[in-house]
């Protein structure tokens, strides 16, 4: 029977539900037996008692009416009591009506009940008779008991005597026929509780029965399923254990083409995808173990770092700081040069007007030159005029030199005469000779004169020039020390920003300062962490170690 | 020489040194005049670049040469006519005819002089110095057999002038002359 697991299960659990199914619709058939029987002794039997309790409870309160009618009548004629016996009559026909209205009820419940047959029957049969005899008994009453009211309202005692002895035999009568009624009610009811509990056996015994066929089917059936589903699956267990103990090299046939085939074929192939991952595994573990030392190595060098990044860091801090001391001294030293150039443009404004009072003196000394200049041209002139003269006084001397030659020359010609005019000619020329060396010497006197006067004129000259030069260059010194005094006031402005440039270059090292902190804890935790890092790494080394091991045991 | 060196400081010294310089040279002048007769006066001037002496006798006037009028087909050394007082008179350049080189004292003024023989004839000359006395007997011979030169002094006084010979050189001027025309 070559059935899917899934086809046995549904029919082994379809057959077991069938089975379920049929018992619980006789169980359902039972229980409603057992529930008619019960509705039947419930609704009938215990309504008829009931019944039959109510019309003894009229009949007693009829029967406790009228001899309250009578006690009261005997009271009243005492003088006793004022209690009203007329009261009581009225009660008692209350009670009277009460108890006829009960009467019919029973009679009708004893008409409407159905007998379960046997004795069950004979036995309602005779409560019928007994209820029908009690209502005679009752009419009886009423007809004895009404007319005696009027006898004791008048309290004709003497003639009730009689009445009342009859009267308390037909209750006498009424109260036997009611307990027969009453204990056949009983035996009405044990009956019932006897049909019940047969049914109840019935019913017992029958599911039980059902119950264990339906037991059996259904061992059966999990029997015949486990052993086509527990073999296989032994097989396949046993292979899974051998491939769970790292035996690759097993294989799953056999199986069929259901479940189980499908099942040995993924297991093939999850044999083979082992096989396959073991391979990798095998490879990716030594891989690891090779990348892990490098992690562990590369940690052990991150330390190194770690701490040399953080003796770094700490001399940075300290060249921070250094810059910091050396900012703070650039700043006292820009404002000390921020003062000093303010004094200086307070000296250079008094350069400025220095150098303006000596363009003054340089405009005076330059109109004094020239002043000069022009008396040496006067004097000059004067001189030339004065070497004219000297010339003229040279020609002269020329001239009586010659004559004194001519007279010489006379005065020889004269002979022995002309002697005495020889020593005047003589003397003339003496006296020219004079004149004309006084001219030789004025005339070179007057060179140096002149030769003064040109050094004169070329050193007033050159005066004047170096005066001119003096201007020019007062000039260019008053125009450099305004671009001076403008760029001290710039070098001021400077200054000041550069003051102001270092304290904020203060904040920024402060703020640096900071982050440097920051990053030596930063780098603090990294050394931590590297060390962590560094512990792990060797757990890493550890765990590959084990992974190989464990992938060691996996035989392809 | 020493005249002018203590006339220099004429004027620089006082009035009384002017006094005693000019009794002094009067002293000197006398003591030529009362001497023999050996002395002759003779006109000293400058010519090239040394100084010559003519007899004053020989010589009329001194005027100073103030340029002249050149006379055509004149030989080399006559430099023109002049005109004094009305008077023609040729003007020989006395430096030419000696065959003297140009002195340095070219460029001061010339003088002319005027002879007394002949028709006034005028000598171009340097500078007329001065009239001295020198004794004949001190002058130097040249050498007979001396250059062309020499042929027209008569004498020479050591360290100042030569004496000329002014008939010779009047020959050489004729002579000159004579071949000339």
């Amino acid at each position: 029977m070559n059935l899917s697991i899934s086809q046995k299960i549904v029919f082994g659990f379809g057959l077991i539900l069938a089975l379920t199914a049929s018992l619980g619709f006789y169980v359902l058939s039972a229980f409603e037996e057992v529930r008619t029987i019960t509705t039947k002794i419930v609704d009938q039997d215990v309504d008829f008692l009931n019944h039959l309790r109510l019309v003894r409870r009229s009949q007693d309160g009829a029967r406790l009416c009228y001899e309250r009618a009578v006690s009261r009548q005997l009271l009243k004629k005492a003088g006793l009591s004022t209690l009203d016996p007329q009261e009581m009559a009225l009660a008692w026909q209350d009670a009277r009506q009460q108890t006829e209205a009960a009467l019919q009820r029973l009679s009708s419940s004893a008409k409407a009940t159905v007998g379960l047959g046997g004795d069950h029957g004979q036995l309602r049969a005779k409560i019928g008779q007994a209820v029908e005899e009690m209502e005679t008994l009752c009419v009886r009453l009423v007809r004895e008991g009404e007319p005696t009211f009027p006898l004791i309202l008048a309290d004709r005692f003497a003639e009730l005597e009689p009445r009342m002895a009859s009267l308390d035999r037909y209750r006498d009568q009424f109260d036997a026929v009611a307990d027969t009624a009453r204990e056949q009610i009983q035996q009405l009811i044990e009956l019932g509780k006897r049909a019940i509990g047969e049914a109840h056996d019935s019913a017992r015994l029958s599911i039980g029965l059902v119950l264990g066929a339906i037991l059996l089917l259904g061992g059966l059936s999990g029997f015949a399923l486990r052993r086509s589903i527990s073999g296989p699956m032994g097989r396949l267990i046993t292979l899974v254990h051998r491939v769970g103990e790292g035996d690759l090299g097993q294989r799953a046939e056999g199986f069929g083409l259901q479940e189980f085939g499908r099942l040995a074929e993924s297991f093939n192939q999850m044999i083979e995808g082992l096989r396959r991952v073991a391979e990798r595994t095998r490879e990716a573990t030594s891989g690891l173990t090779t990348a892990s030392n490098q992690i562990f190595a590369a940690t052990q060098q991150q330390t190194a770092s770690a701490s040399e990044q953080s003796s770094s860091v700490q001399e940075t801090t300290t060249t921070m700081q250094e810059i910091s001391a050396s900012g703070s001294q650039i700043s006292e030293r820009a404002k000390h040069v921020a003062r000093a150039a303010e004094s200086s443009s307070e000296a250079s404004k008094a350069g400025l007007r220095a150098v303006q009072d000596m363009g003054a003196a340089m405009d005076a000394i330059q109109k004094q030159a020239e002043a000069v200049a022009q008396n040496i041209v006067v004097l000059s002139e004067r001189t030339q005029t004065v070497g004219d003269i000297i010339r003229t006084v040279n020609d002269i001397s020329e001239q009586s030199n010659l004559l004194a030659l001519n007279a010489g020359i006379e005065a020889a010609a004269a002979g022995e005469h002309g002697r005495s005019f020889a020593v005047v000619a003589s003397e003339m020329k003496a006296l020219a000779d004079q004149a004309k060396e006084a001219t030789v010497q004025v005339q070179s006197i007057l060179g140096e004169i002149q030769r003064g006067i040109n050094t004169s004129v070329m050193l007033t000259e050159e005066a004047v020039k170096r005066v001119a030069a003096g201007r020019e260059k007062s000039e260019v010194a008053d125009t450099t020390i305004r671009s001076m005094a403008d760029s001290i006031r710039e070098s001021v402005t400077t200054f000041q920003q550069i003051v102001a440039a270092t304290n904020q270059q203060q904040i920024g090292l402060e703020q640096v300062a900071q982050a440097l902190k920051n990053i030596m804890g930063a780098t603090a935790e990294t050394a931590s962490g590297t060390r962590q890092l560094e512990a792990s790494a060797k757990v890493l080394n550890d765990l590959s170690g084990n992974l190989l091991e464990v992938v060691e045991t996996y035989r392809l | 020489m020493m005249n002018d060196c203590q006339s220099r400081g004429v004027l620089a010294a006082d009035p009384a040194g002017i006094l005693r310089e000019r009794a002094r040279r009067l002293a000197a002048w006398s003591d030529t005049l009362v001497g023999d007769r050996r002395t002759a006066s003779v006109l000293v001037f400058g010519l090239g670049s040394e100084d010559f002496a003519l007899p004053v006798e020989t010589i009329s006037e001194v005027v100073p040469f103030a340029g002249c009028t050149p006379v055509p087909r004149a030989p080399a050394e006559v430099l023109g006519v002049i005109n004094l007082r009305g008077v023609i008179h040729p003007v020989i350049d006395l430096r030419c005819l000696l065959g003297l080189d140009a002195g340095p004292e070219e460029h001061r003024p010339a003088h002319i002089l005027f002879l007394r023989r002949g028709r006034g004839l005028g000598l171009l000359v340097g500078q007329a110095k001065r009239i001295e006395r020198v004794d004949i007997e001190q002058l130097l011979r040249p050498a007979t057999d001396a250059t062309a030169d020499h042929h027209f002094v008569r004498g020479i006084l050591p360290g100042s002038f030569a004496l000329l010979d002014l008939d010779a050189a009047l020959s050489a001027l004729h002579g000159s002359k004579a071949t000339t025309s």
